[in-house]
Parts: C-alpha cells; sequence; structure tokens
C-alpha cells in the first residue's frame, strides 16, 4: 500500500464532494435519528447520546484495524474526542438559545420580510386551514428571530459556495508606472520561466491586454505557451 | 495572473499603455490596485483608482515599497494612502515586494473578497497554496461552527 501524496485528480472533484456530503449526512443521520423516531425530546437526547457513542467506538475501532493501531484504544480514543466535541457543541447552542426569545406569531415572522412581501403572505396564511397555520407556526419558531442573523448566515453560505464552486482565475495589477508591479508579479508566480522583467521606463511593450503572456506555464493552454515565450523578450 | 503596464506615461505610448492596462483590467476578474508608498496618492494616481473602481470589479489595493518608509511614519502613510482613496485603513495592505513581505496577506485579501479566485491562486501559486488551503478550511470551519450555533428553539 502506498501512502504518498499524490496529485489530486481535478475530475474526481464531483464524486470527492458527493462522497464526502453524503457520508457527512450520514454520519449526521445517528445522533438525529431519535429525534425523528421519539416524540419526547428528553429521551431522545439520551438514545442520541448513547447512539452517537457506540458509533463512535465502531468507527474507531475499524479506524483502529485498517491503519495498523491498537483498535480497543483507537475505539476509546475516538469516543473521547467525538464526545467532547459534542459536548462542547451541545452546551454552546443550549448557552446561546436560552438567551434566545422564541418567536411564536405570524405576524413577527412576517417583520422579516420587505413589507412588499407581507400582503401577499397574509393572503397565503388567511387561506391556510387552523391545523396547517399551526403546523407552519410551529416550523417558524424554531427560526432564529433575529433576521439579521439569518442574512449572515445566508451571505457566509453563499460565500462558502462561491469558493467551492467559483471558476475565476484572471488577475490583474494595474498601477502607474515604477510603482513595483513586476516586482510584485515576479515575487508572486515565482517560477523563473515566468518571470517578467521591467523596462529601464516601466513601459511594458508587445503584450496585448488579456493575453495569455504572463499567466503562469502550468496553467497556460498548450498552443499560447509558444507565443507567450515570443512576448516574453522585452524591448 | 498578467502583469499590466503602467497608465501614466506621456505621449502616444503612453496613451496606448493606459488604454491597455484599462483593458486589460476590463477583463479581469480580479484586480490588485498597486500604488507606491513613498509616491503616494496624488492626482494622477486617484483619477486611476477612479477609472478601475467604475469597472465594477472587485479588488483590493496595495501600497508597495513599504520598506522604503520609516517604520515610525508607516502608519501616517497608511492613513493617508486611504484617506486619499476614500478607503478604511485595513484595505490597504502594505507590501514590500522586493523581500516578499506582505505578500501572503495579498492573497488572503483576495481570498476574503472574491472567494470564487481561491482554487485558481491555489493552482497557479504552489508556494501560497497551504496558507489559501488553511484560509478555506478555517473559513468552512467557521460558516460550519455559526450555522451549527445558530440559536434553534
Amino acid at each position: 500500500m502506498s501512502w504518498d501524496l499524490k496529485k489530486p485528480d481535478p475530475k474526481r472533484a464531483l464524486k470527492s464532494a458527493l462522497t464526502i456530503g453524503i457520508s457527512y449526512i450520514i454520519g449526521g443521520l445517528i445522533p438525529l435519528a431519535p429525534y425523528m423516531l421519539i416524540s419526547n425530546a428528553g429521551s431522545a437526547l439520551l438514545f442520541s447520546v448513547v447512539f452517537t457513542l457506540l458509533a463512535l467506538l465502531v468507527f474507531g475501532y475499524v479506524k483502529g484495524r485498517f491503519t495498523g493501531g491498537h483498535p480497543i484504544r483507537s475505539a476509546l480514543q475516538t469516543a473521547l474526542i467525538g464526545g467532547l466535541a459534542a459536548a462542547a457543541a451541545f452546551g454552546l447552542a443550549k448557552l446561546i438559545s436560552n438567551k434566545q426569545a422564541s418567536m411564536s406569531q405570524f405576524d413577527e415572522f412576517l417583520d422579516l420580510f420587505p413589507q412588499m412581501c407581507r400582503i401577499p403572505w397574509h393572503t397565503v396564511w388567511n387561506a391556510l386551514g387552523s391545523n396547517e397555520q399551526n403546523r407552519f407556526l410551529g416550523l417558524i419558531s424554531a427560526i432564529p428571530t433575529d433576521a439579521g442573523l439569518i442574512k449572515g448566515l445566508i451571505k457566509l453560505s453563499t460565500s462558502q459556495v462561491r469558493q467551492t464552486f467559483g471558476h475565476k482565475h484572471a488577475v490583474r495589477h494595474p498601477g502607474t508606472a515604477n510603482v513595483g508591479k513586476s516586482t510584485l508579479y515576479n515575487q508572486l508566480v515565482r517560477s523563473k520561466q515566468d518571470r517578467r522583467g521591467g523596462s529601464p521606463a516601466g513601459h511594458h511593450q508587445g503584450n496585448p491586454p488579456g493575453d495569455a503572456a504572463f499567466l503562469p506555464w502550468w496553467i497556460r493552454p498548450a498552443p499560447m505557451r509558444s507565443a507567450a515565450w515570443a512576448s516574453m523578450s522585452m524591448p | 495572473m498578467v502583469d499590466t503596464p503602467g497608465t501614466d506615461a506621456v505621449g502616444s505610448l503612453g496613451e496606448h499603455e493606459h488604454a491597455l492596462a484599462l483593458q486589460a483590467a476590463g477583463q479581469a476578474d480580479f484586480l490588485i490596485l498597486v500604488y507606491d508608498a513613498i509616491q503616494g496618492i496624488k492626482r494622477t494616481e486617484l483619477e486611476l483608482f477612479h477609472e478601475l473602481a467604475a469597472l465594477k470589479k472587485p479588488f483590493i489595493v496595495v501600497l508597495n515599497k513599504i520598506d522604503l518608509v520609516k517604520q515610525k511614519d508607516l502608519n501616517s502613510v497608511l492613513s493617508q494612502a486611504a484617506a486619499n482613496l476614500g478607503l478604511e485603513l485595513e484595505q490597504v495592505i502594505p507590501v514590500a515586494a522586493k523581500d516578499g513581505k506582505n505578500l501572503a496577506k495579498v492573497l488572503l485579501a483576495i481570498a476574503a473578497t472574491e472567494p470564487e479566485m481561491v482554487a485558481a491562486l491555489g493552482q497557479a501559486l504552489p508556494e501560497y497554496r497551504w496558507q489559501l488551503a488553511w484560509h478555506a478550511i478555517v473559513r468552512a470551519a467557521s460558516i460550519s461552527a455559526a450555522v451549527a450555533l445558530a440559536p434553534l428553539r
């Protein structure tokens, strides 16, 4: 078995994302399952703790066997660390949620939205039966009451999605002459074959704007490489 | 990453280079606006800033050659540059490109301003890959923690 780190294959990105995502969901279902199956939250918590500890013990044992360590020790280590992490998360969430007022009225929920959204929402609300209204109130009571918090979370999550799936790549660093643009470029790029020479007057000739002349060679499409070399010759 | 010509040379060549630089900036996904700490932000620099800001591209501002500024003057130079550009102090990144000082800060600022650049930066600049990866991990962990700790009843 080879333990060398290999260069990741970009074609595996989707497969890796799905593997990690699905594993995360399955792993997350273990502590959540009791809450789905048992109506009493106190009993569900007890079952959740027991299930989670058992799952951590099993995972640690299997990990120990596959990595050549001591399975029992690995099982106890994993259960201890996982248990502490879960306890810390639970404690923090409880600490914060105790300070949070509940949002049990539909009007409070509507206050989270702009004025123009409220009229259609009211129309829909009035069309619902009382059972549906009660169910919906139960649902929204779990939503944080602070609209700023929701917005913040959405913004952060969007940023994460952008980071994961973003494909922007073109950076330019404009500036007036002799401010050190080429020096900055050379320091960032580092590899000698991509280094840029600056003319004494700070003039750069022979490079069409937006070309690939100074793209690092490892991301430059092959047909552009020869053109890039040609345009690297400075006056 | 594409090097661009200076934008303030005089004569027909200068005008041509100015147009080329703006055209290149217009095609970019991200701009690093480079200024000189010794030269400061004068009229030419300010005009360039407004021209580039009008492109509505995400950008950061880098103040280069801070190695030539006396340590006791550094804060006032940075404050003055930020004030002249109408930016907050923390939006101007002091850099000494000559000896590579604060270059990692430049890349992390790009990653923070435009998350969509992170993968390309990591791919193109292996020297800074671990810092970008660390930034991505901390960011993802912080977001997960923020979501997890959002007070649900």
